[in-house]
């Protein structure tokens, strides 16, 4: 059940990839808009490129996410799949690795236009790889469950993100740290000790939000 | 979903009349007989208000907690209404807790605000509780309304731990958790009164709290009017 | 500062005293009156 779940989200979103681009320029936006907010200092636009690039990976996630429930709102669609003699934590789980995929994807869309606009490369590729897959993770979980909740509302473009923003400060935080250690350098060697504050954040979420999906959406 | 019926009896006020009362004593003691602070001097007198409300703070976030899993395994609206108390409760204490806490920084610190664990991580509940807040205005169905709320609380009560133990695990520039062993006996007295008394007055405001959330759930889940013949047959 | 003690700071410690029992007692009254308001509009 959990992979025909997901072939159908993963499916979804190949067909509106065109939205997908949206975002990606949205976010791009942002992260120039961030760096017009700082002004031509090239050492502060490195320092903060860490948080910039998960700043903007979290506003754009907003509209990803919101999005992620459009198609289960028509049609009573929400319902009907409710109706099917499967488990709605395997609805919630494809939902939450699709939407965790995407944002990845975007989430390494962005890292070459924060190396432009910020001049804030690296050579640990792999590292960076792993905390963008981490974090999103962390964003994913409860961005699916409040979106589902929210989608259901009128003031939909509001409550999520009011929702969902101070619980992933910690996630973002620890994302952002690490992020900017592999950029700035590690010369204590904290790198470990954040990636695994970032994996416990995603472990506790992940578990806790699929127990509790199946009460979200039930009539 | 069985109507909640509302107590109405004066237990609350009572509550509130002894937590008052030890408030007003704590507070005597701790700004005029107490003895000033070795390095922080008189200013240090404010912990007599902010420990208070930090531990009854937290303790109304549990409560909430509680509730919220209360009605998720007993489907009874009175939890509802508990756990709105609670998240009200809490909400107004965190808040407190940052002011009482910017007052206290800035004679010490220097700053009113700093970004160390123990403030983000409160600040952090503070808007969680507040968003909280808002889903609640936004759901007209109660019953959806109580579950969205519950399973909102939950996930957002993960913070507290981290908000307790954020002082041990980061090197924090928050003074650590005050214990008998870490605060100097002089102090103990006033202390603890003005614990119970904030104790004493949290549980009256969520008991009454509780009941304006009983009387709200009790209009909303009454069944509608039943029409007589006549306008049955206007209807028609 | 000398020698990093906290000297005077008295209006600081007021203001926290005075929010607080502010915060409790407009709390409580409001409490009072929306329940007041509520059960008379049973």
């Amino acid at each position: 059940m959990l992979t025909a779940a997901l072939r159908k989200e993963l499916l979804l979103q190949w067909r509106t990839r065109s939205q997908m681009m949206a975002v990606f320029v949205f976010g791009a936006a942002a992260l120039l808009l961030f760096s017009f907010a700082i002004g031509p200092n090239t050492e502060a636009l490195r320092t903060f490129s860490a948080g910039f690039l998960w700043l903007g990976l979290l506003l754009s996630s907003t509209l990803t996410l919101a999005e992620s429930f459009h198609a289960e709102m028509e049609n009573r669609a929400l319902e009907g799949l409710l109706l099917l003699p499967s488990d709605p934590r395997a609805l919630y789980y494809g939902k939450t690795i699709a939407n965790w995929l995407q944002l990845t994807l975007l989430g390494l869309a962005l890292v070459p236009v924060m190396v432009v606009l910020y001049d804030a490369g690296t050579t640990q590729l792999l590292k960076l790889l792993l905390i963008i897959v981490l974090g999103t993770a962390g964003l994913a979980a409860p961005g699916t469950l409040y979106a589902a909740m929210t989608a259901q509302l009128r003031a939909k473009q509001t409550l999520l993100p009011l929702l969902l923003f101070p619980l992933i400060v910690p996630a973002l935080l620890a994302s952002v740290k690490a992020t900017s250690l592999v950029i700035l350098g590690d010369p204590m060697g904290q790198l470990k000790s954040w990636i695994g504050l970032l994996s416990a954040f995603d472990l506790i979420y992940w578990s806790l939000c699929g127990v509790l999906y199946g009460r979200v959406v039930e009539e | 979903m069985e109507m909640p019926r509302v107590s109405t009896s004066r237990t609350p006020y009572v509550f509130l009349a002894i937590g008052a009362a030890c408030l007003l004593a704590g507070s005597y003691i701790g700004l005029f007989v107490a003895p000033a602070e070795q390095y922080m001097g008189n200013v240090q007198r404010i912990m007599y208000v902010h420990v208070p409300t930090a531990w009854n703070w937290m303790i109304a976030v549990l409560f909430a907690f509680g509730c919220a899993i209360a009605f998720l395994f007993k489907s009874d609206v009175k939890w509802d209404a508990r756990l709105e108390a609670g998240l009200e409760v809490g909400a107004l204490l965190a808040f407190l807790l940052c002011c009482q806490g910017a007052i206290w920084a800035k004679p010490t610190w220097g700053v009113w605000w700093d970004w160390d664990p123990r403030l983000t991580t409160t600040a952090v509940l503070l808007f969680s509780l507040l968003g909280i807040l808002a889903l609640r205005r936004f759901v007209e169905d109660p019953i959806k309304r109580a579950i969205w709320s519950s399973v909102a609380t939950i996930i957002a009560s993960i913070d507290l731990p981290i908000v307790y133990m954020s002082v041990k695990w980061w090197n924090s520039l928050h003074q650590q958790q005050s214990t008998p062993q870490t605060v100097s006996s002089q102090f103990h007295l006033p202390l603890r009164l003005n614990a119970f008394g904030v104790l004493f007055l949290m549980i009256g405001f969520l008991m009454l709290r509780s009941r304006i959330a009983g009387y709200r759930l009790q209009q909303e889940l009454a069944a509608p009017p039943v029409l007589t013949g006549e306008e049955a047959g206007e209807l028609a | 500062m000398t020698e990093g003690i906290v000297t005077g700071g008295w209006e600081y410690v007021w203001t926290a005293y005075s929010l607080t029992a502010a915060a409790f007692l407009i709390y409580g009254v409001s409490l009072i009156t929306r329940l007041r308001k509520e059960r008379a509009s049973k």
